[in-house]
């Protein structure tokens, strides 16, 4: 078993064959106005820019189900992983998950999901927010929170 | 057997039950463990989308302290094993400002499935088994992160893993074929993008419900949370009804051990199983 590490080289991107088979196996392309093997290509072409301000960067699940399928062997999910280190500002509203959640570890050095997912709800309100309230308190009723 | 036992942030709040369940097997399997007391968050998928040298540090706490007592790693959280897994077996130093200093004989990180069936093997557990549960049906359902990049430290099928199923087998239940088992639940989704995380989410439990199965069996806390917790969520989005028990595997397997429900943090599930319960 060879484990690999995060990477920050992007030339994996000329192993590339565009066959599609990360994205036909992409559990959120259906969702994504863009799939993994556009970002790819994007990157292939030099069009790096574009790559790391692809909207499918932050769609992307992380399920690793591209990088175990790729025939010619790209991390993809690690290229992805390393275009979102690229592309990341703090102050993007639409990105306040990873800002909250950094923000909560580097306090407690460990996650409250209360406090997380309080944090989030503040800022956007979430699709079924009766759902929600109900959900919020039988998890509490059963001692799954606070 | 003796391990360190990292809990992580999950198994200490909604995902309890794992934690309990396991607590309850460990002693009846023959698990010795130790407990980590200071441990720290292991920083999931979002230390690893922001800041690279986070990433790396924060899963080092642990691999260091493990070092120390030279004791292997148990973890129930697959996202917390994957990080781990990723940070012990690079050259220390490649990732994150702590440098080590690693030990010279590394400790392996396990997750507890992998403890189950390579560590103690399914033939000794069976041995253990007082209650089989005959005529249960359940899905097997792995998820992402506990199969995938790396297939139960290099021992599993990436696409066709049959850990749960034999899991399920041993206890005495049917495993019923699921074609889903390996595809993702968008838990990691819930907070960032909500309704692709509830439509994966909502796939997932209508395959479920087409088998007619009793119950289905994760191994994931977020997998867990998505199925269980936010069922009545999805049931609103989708329309459709589920009403279907999503269990732990290590609760599954500890009704089999004939360890009380309550005991294995059964009465903490959001969507009941006392219909399924009630047929033991």
């Amino acid at each position: 078993m060879k484990v690999a590490s995060l990477i920050d080289d992007l030339s994996a991107c000329r192993d590339c064959v565009q066959c599609g088979r990360c994205s036909s196996g992409c559990p959120v392309a259906f969702e994504s106005p863009q799939t993994p093997r556009k970002v790819l290509r994007l990157l292939q072409i030099g069009r790096v820019e574009a790559a790391v301000h692809s909207p499918f960067l932050w769609f992307c699940a992380t399920c690793q189900t591209c990088t175990v399928r790729c025939p010619r062997g790209v991390d993809v999910a690690g290229i992805m992983l390393a275009l979102r280190r690229r592309g990341y500002r703090k102050e993007e509203k639409e990105l306040s998950f990873y800002r909250n959640f950094l923000r909560i570890v580097e306090k407690k050095r460990r996650v409250s999901e209360l406090r997380l997912g309080f944090k989030m709800a503040v800022g956007k309100l979430p699709l079924h927010p009766w759902e929600d309230a109900v959900l919020l308190f039988k998890l509490w009723r059963r001692g799954k929170i606070g | 057997m003796k391990y360190l036992y990292y809990p992580g942030c999950s198994v200490k709040g909604t995902a309890r039950d794992y934690e309990e369940s396991f607590g309850s097997i460990a002693p009846i399997l023959g698990i010795e463990y130790e407990m980590m007391e200071d441990w720290v968050c292991c920083g999931a998928t979002v230390a690893k989308s922001v800041n690279k040298e986070l990433a790396g540090d924060l899963p080092k706490h642990a691999i260091l302290q493990a070092g120390k007592r030279s004791l292997d790693l148990l973890m129930l959280c697959p996202s917390c094993y994957l990080n781990h897994l990723r940070v012990l077996s690079q050259s220390p130093g490649a990732e994150g400002s702590i440098a080590g200093p690693f030990p010279a004989q590394y400790p392996a990180v396990k997750q507890l499935l992998e403890v189950l069936a390579f560590d103690l093997g399914w033939k000794e557990i069976r041995k253990k088994v007082s209650h089989p549960l005959k005529g249960v049906k359940a899905v097997p359902y792995y998820g992402c992160l506990v199969i995938r990049p790396y297939g139960l430290g290099g021992k599993e099928s990436l696409e066709n893993p049959r850990t749960l199923e034999n899991l399920i087998s041993t206890a005495g239940g049917d495993p019923v074929p699921f074609p889903c088992k390996v595809d993702c639940c968008g838990g990691g989704l819930l907070l960032s993008k909500e309704k692709v995380g509830l439509k994966l989410g909502g796939m997932i439990l209508q395959e479920a419900k087409k088998t007619r199965a009793d119950c289905v069996v994760v191994a994931c806390p977020l997998c867990h949370f998505m199925l269980d917790a936010k069922q009545r969520t999805i049931e609103k989005e989708t329309g459709a009804k589920m009403g279907i028990p999503v269990l732990y595997f290590s609760q599954f397997l500890g009704l089999s051990l004939g360890v009380e429900p309550r005991k294995l943090g059964l009465h903490r599930l959001i969507t009941s199983a006392r219909s399924f319960l009630g047929r033991l």
